[in-house]
């Protein structure tokens, strides 16, 4: 059975030694942990201000890694935003926003235009509700997690754009993947007694994929959280492959 | 277009799913909790949950109690509920269960110590569990300290760091270090590594009675490394904090993490073993 991962990123974070300034560093860490292949994205683009010159360096350094797919980070507050996702689009499944860093709400006219524009692109969204346990936080920046109600509400209005939220809370996944049949959820932050099977018990198997938060976590905990789960051998394949592929092939027609 | 296709996926199909590692002796897990809000042991729930340390090679855990059960400050009647109900836990697994002395250090010293006593000396639990109730610098402690230190059992006191503030009485790193500080002498295990961190490790590297558990947050990559290097591996203890966390989620920290096989069995077994007098 191979792994694909939807939460990859790659780069330097302030407040983390990540250990991942080149591709294959990250590529080590994946194929030490058995992840055959994923969405990356860069963690620089979260802090710098334009996250575009993060995006282009990822998409020229991932060429010579084919089984790490680029997946650009976007800040639909800048100008420049409907460019940048023309400009990838051809070449990327997804785009990837960090609302709660870049400082706008899912609710925000600035989101609806872009989904719009996913929705006919045929793109996907990446939605990291946090990068960081809240609670570990500097001190001196602390940002909370995207609402789960906002991603919920965005689900909704936008029915064809399928969304992929990634490092929610089990308690917050367990409302996500109850949600919309566009919304799916990352396995990185659940926890709990054997969390991904309870996670499927909640939902569906369907709307479940594997997603690491490598390398802000060890990709190795998330395996295991699969592999050593009591879900059948079909829903662990749905969870770590299948899920993935279909949903990131077909688009907004995924369902 | 087709956007990101299956061949991705089979293009990259001669890695191999990752395994987990089969210990050489079995797990010992010092943090758990279970069961929660109930009064008398759950046997169904007991046999599932052994069962699942069953398939991850954890053959002891540590009960803790039901640390929340009757808020921050339970009674001396309460304290000794929680306890008589991990006692009753014990009794159903002895092969597998470990029980530790929840103690409320706001009681009186003498219900604290003839606490300990009865739980230490006659039911034969093997450690002091202390949580939120009283900061670990008030010396309101200092009689249980000496008293764990006479018993030879360890002290696993509650630690974190919060960017979201602390209970009243929390402690945190630096506090647990002013407990070592006092008590050379008794063996302390930080809880949470994860919710410690590095600065955690950074205040508790002085002092050589004491240990981390890896409880605590997500499995934040770099800690185990990090906690092998400031403190040595054979200050690093397994501990999940179950049934918060699951044991995938704490052992992909040490099975993720690269030290060598020799300090993941301390961390995994040969530690607690020290820390509990056990073979």
């Amino acid at each position: 059975m191979t792994i694909f991962d939807v939460n990859l990123s790659f780069g330097h974070w302030p407040f983390q030694a990540l250990g991942t300034e080149t591709p294959s560093r990250l590529a080590a860490l994946m194929a030490r942990a058995g992840i055959s292949a994923g969405l990356v994205s860069s963690i620089d683009a979260v802090l710098l201000p334009a996250p575009d010159d993060e995006n282009q360096r990822l998409f020229s350094l991932l060429t010579k890694h084919p089984h790490l797919i680029p997946v650009p980070v976007i800040n639909p507050l800048l100008p420049q935003w409907p460019d940048t996702i023309g400009r990838y689009a051809a070449h990327t499944p997804a785009v990837k926003l960090y609302p709660n860093y870049h400082g706008y709400r899912l609710g925000d006219p600035c989101v609806a235009e872009l989904m719009r524009q996913l929705g006919r692109r045929r793109l996907a969204l990446v939605l990291p509700l946090r990068i960081e346990d809240e609670r570990s936080h500097h001190p001196l920046m602390k940002v909370p997690a995207v609402p789960a109600d906002d991603v919920l509400a965005l689900a909704r209005a936008f029915p064809k754009v399928p969304i992929v939220c990634c490092c929610p809370y089990a308690r917050e996944a367990a409302r996500l993947v109850r949600g919309p049949a566009n919304l799916h959820v990352d396995i990185s932050m659940v926890d709990g007694m054997d969390p991904v099977q309870a996670l499927v018990r909640a939902g569906s198997s369907r709307r479940v994929l594997f997603g690491s938060h490598t390398p802000f976590l060890y990709a190795m905990a998330a395996v295991m959280k699969v592999t050593e789960s009591d879900l059948s051998r079909t829903d662990q394949r749905r969870v770590l492959q299948d899920n993935a592929a279909r949903m990131l092939s077909t688009g907004g027609r995924g369902r | 277009m087709a956007l990101v296709s299956t061949d991705v996926i089979r293009r990259t199909k001669g890695h191999r799913t990752a395994v987990i590692m089969t210990p050489d002796a079995p797990i010992i897990d010092i943090h758990t909790h279970y069961p929660f809000g109930k009064a008398e042991p759950d046997p169904d729930q007991l046999a599932r949950i052994l069962a699942r340390a069953g398939r991850f090679g954890v053959g002891r855990l540590c009960i803790l109690g039901d640390v929340i059960r009757f808020g921050y400050a339970p009674t001396a009647d309460e304290v000794r509920r929680i306890n008589d109900l991990t006692d009753a836990m014990v009794r159903l697994h002895p092969e597998s269960l470990i029980g530790f002395c929840f103690l409320n250090p706001l009681q009186s010293k003498g219900n604290c110590l003839r606490e300990m006593d009865r739980c230490v000396t006659k039911l034969g639990f093997r450690g002091i569990k202390l949580w939120v109730a009283l900061n670990c610098r008030s010396h309101r402690l200092d009689p249980i300290m000496a008293r764990a230190a006479e018993l030879g059992v360890p002290v696993l006191h509650h630690a974190w760091y919060s960017a979201l503030g602390h209970e009243a009485d929390e402690s945190t790193p630096a506090d647990i270090a002013d407990l070592a500080t006092r008590f050379p002498q008794t063996k302390i295990i930080m809880a949470h590594l994860a919710g410690c961190g590095i600065r955690g490790l950074c205040d508790i590297a002085p002092f050589p009675n004491v240990s981390v558990d890896t409880a605590g947050a997500g499995p934040v990559a770099g800690l185990t490394e990090e906690a092998v290097a400031r403190l040595g591996a054979h200050r690093v203890v397994f501990g999940t904090d179950i049934p918060m966390r699951d044991f995938s989620s704490v052992l992909g920290r040490i099975y993720g993490a690269r030290i060598t096989a020799a300090d993941r069995r301390r961390i995994l077994t040969l530690n607690a073993r020290a820390l509990l007098g056990i073979r």
